[in-house]
């Protein structure tokens, strides 16, 4: 593994000279050549670019222009995310080169350079941050860094491995149903799906209009509060983007929950069985670090479970199908199976079903803001299980591989919610619990991922 | 009121037309999509369940009268 596992250690050493930007880039490429055709992380990689980068930024340091914490931090992005460096592909052979051509950098891409990021490259997703690798299809097939025979996890899944094995020290993914929390749970790192409209999504191929959010991966809750701090604020170019004040989100780490209330939903009944015989006790030790770091845990049902899930995948294949419709007249089986597949199921549903979804996720969000009333947080599972084989994905239509999973709810709700790692299935693949909270509570939730990181060192464990 | 000879009287039994299979294939004729075999094969065994759990969004005695999350005034 490299020198420096997270973002806050490596600024730390740049900073006091013990290592300079080149070698961070360095260390990360010998990784990704290492790895990378085992694992399935890039789609592309900038190494030229990133050096010459990286020199430049050790020019900025020594001669004192300081941009900041991810200044000479080498990133990987996840390739949706429009950049100006090559092409976008959305790891799709039907998406147009000319999109990416045309919008260059995104917002979020601006912002890190702005802040002395380096990319060294774009990362693995599922087709349109949607369906199954497909094994048919010229691209990389995402491997899980602690088990090769299972699935890093999706839709961010490079952005997921690539932290786990030191490609990259963090990175970008998206999430419409769980495509942060879910690759980041199955690598054992920490991911932060921020509240609907606090990132701006410009720049970003739609998945889901009304459920697309853009967050930071990364080792620690430290490091994704580093990087929301960059990207996090209104931009005009995103209709749904909001006016909120951006917090300072490294500044609510504390290391201290002492008055904060925690709900806690183990969501067993939803989870219909699939559950590792090792989460259950993993969850409880979980609530009990956070209790020691002095919050008061308590029972809580989160309100419209199975109604929000349904919204979620109503909501998101709709909008895709809206975007791609003509495409899949035309080039079906240019789709991966899975894509296609998923938003063939569409076509099941009316406009006004739509409509109806789109009421129903109001209700919900009321009602689960009469829940953050009494709690300042709720805990959840992020999956009952570990990363599921590869060959559980198929046929795509099976379910197999999804089972466990509880990330669609917060993405219907909008609600900020973190990943964070709590040990390990009784065949040593990761397991993670969600922190959720108020809309634009991101603080919060990251001091509560950071108060039990600093207790805890699953975020720190590396894959062999 | 008596309705007149000429209307069919409602049936418990699903007319032909109305079978999963029929049903998505129509959907799909007007969406202009053509699975293949066994990816329409799959999206027929799906159709009852999908939409049953669509159908029970408008079980919500809450959403009776909601507007649409649209806006997202309720994120506050």
């Amino acid at each position: 593994m490299p020198a420096y596992r997270t973002v806050t250690d490596a600024t730390a050493a740049l900073h006091a000279g013990e290592v300079t930007a080149v070698q961070l880039v360095d260390g990360a490429l010998a990784r990704a050549d290492a790895l990378d055709d085992e694992l399935g992380v890039f789609l592309d990689r900038y190494s030229d670019a990133a050096r010459v980068a990286a020199a430049a930024a050790d020019a900025d340091l020594a001669a004192g222009r300081d941009l900041g914490p991810l200044h000479g931090i080498p990133l990987g992005i996840k390739d949706i995310i429009s950049t100006a460096d090559g092409p976008t592909t959305a790891q799709s052979l039907v998406l147009d080169p000319q999109w990416g051509e045309q919008t260059g950098d995104a917002v979020v891409i601006s912002r890190l350079r702005d802040a002395g990021a380096i990319l060294v490259g774009k990362t693995t997703t599922m087709e349109y941050a949607l369906g199954p690798p497909d094994p048919d299809k010229p691209f990389p097939i995402p491997r899980n860094p602690w088990d090769r025979k299972a699935w890093a996890g999706g839709s961010s899944s490079g952005t997921g491995s690539g932290v786990a094995t030191g490609m990259f020290l963090a990175g970008l993914g998206t999430d419409t149903g769980g495509s942060i929390r879910i690759p980041s749970a199955y690598c054992g790192i920490t991911g932060l799906k921020p509240t609907f409209g606090r990132v701006p999504k410009s720049g970003c191929f739609p998945l889901g209009f009304t459920l697309d959010h853009i967050g930071p991966m990364a080792r620690s809750a430290r490091d994704c509060a580093v990087l929301l701090g960059v990207i996090a604020g209104y931009d005009a170019s995103d209709p749904y983007a909001a006016d909120q004040p951006v917090d300072d989100y490294v500044g609510a780490l504390t290391g201290e929950l002492s008055g904060l209330r925690i709900g806690v939903d183990r969501l067993t009944k939803a989870s219909a069985g699939a559950i590792d015989p090792a989460q259950p006790d993993r969850f409880e030790a979980a609530l009990a670090v956070l209790a020691d770091a002095g919050a008061r845990v308590v029972d809580v049902k989160l309100p419209y479970y199975a109604e929000m899930c349904t919204v979620d995948m109503l909501a998101m294949v709709t909008e895709a199908m809206a975007i791609h419709r003509s495409d899949l007249r035309a080039r079906w089986s240019d789709y991966g199976a899975g894509t296609r597949y998923l938003i063939g199921t569409s076509v099941f549903y009316t406009a006004a079903d739509y409509v109806q979804a789109q009421r129903v996720r109001r209700v919900g969000q009321l009602a689960l803001a009469d829940l953050f009333t009494s709690v300042d947080l709720v805990v959840t599972p992020t999956s009952t299980q570990g990363a599921p084989s590869l060959e559980s994905l198929y046929p795509v239509w099976g379910r197999a591989g999804y089972a466990g999973l509880h990330t669609t709810y917060w993405s219907a709700s909008g609600s900020p919610t973190a990943s964070v790692p709590i040990g390990f299935t009784e065949a040593g693949l990761p397991l993670a619990m969600q922190i959720s909270g108020r809309p634009w509570a991101e603080g919060t939730v990251l001091a509560a991922a950071d108060a039990f990181q600093q207790r805890t060192d699953f975020h720190l464990r590396s894959p062999s | 009121m008596t309705p007149p000879s000429s209307t069919p009287e409602p049936s418990s039994t699903p007319e032909p037309s109305s079978t999963p299979g029929h049903v998505v294939d129509a959907l799909l004729a007007v969406n202009g999509i053509a699975p293949l075999p066994d990816e329409r094969d799959a999206l027929i065994a799906a159709y009852p369940f999908m939409r049953a759990a669509v159908d029970r969004l408008y079980a919500v005695p809450d959403a009776r009268y909601a507007d649409p999350a649209i806006g997202w005034t309720t994120l506050g």
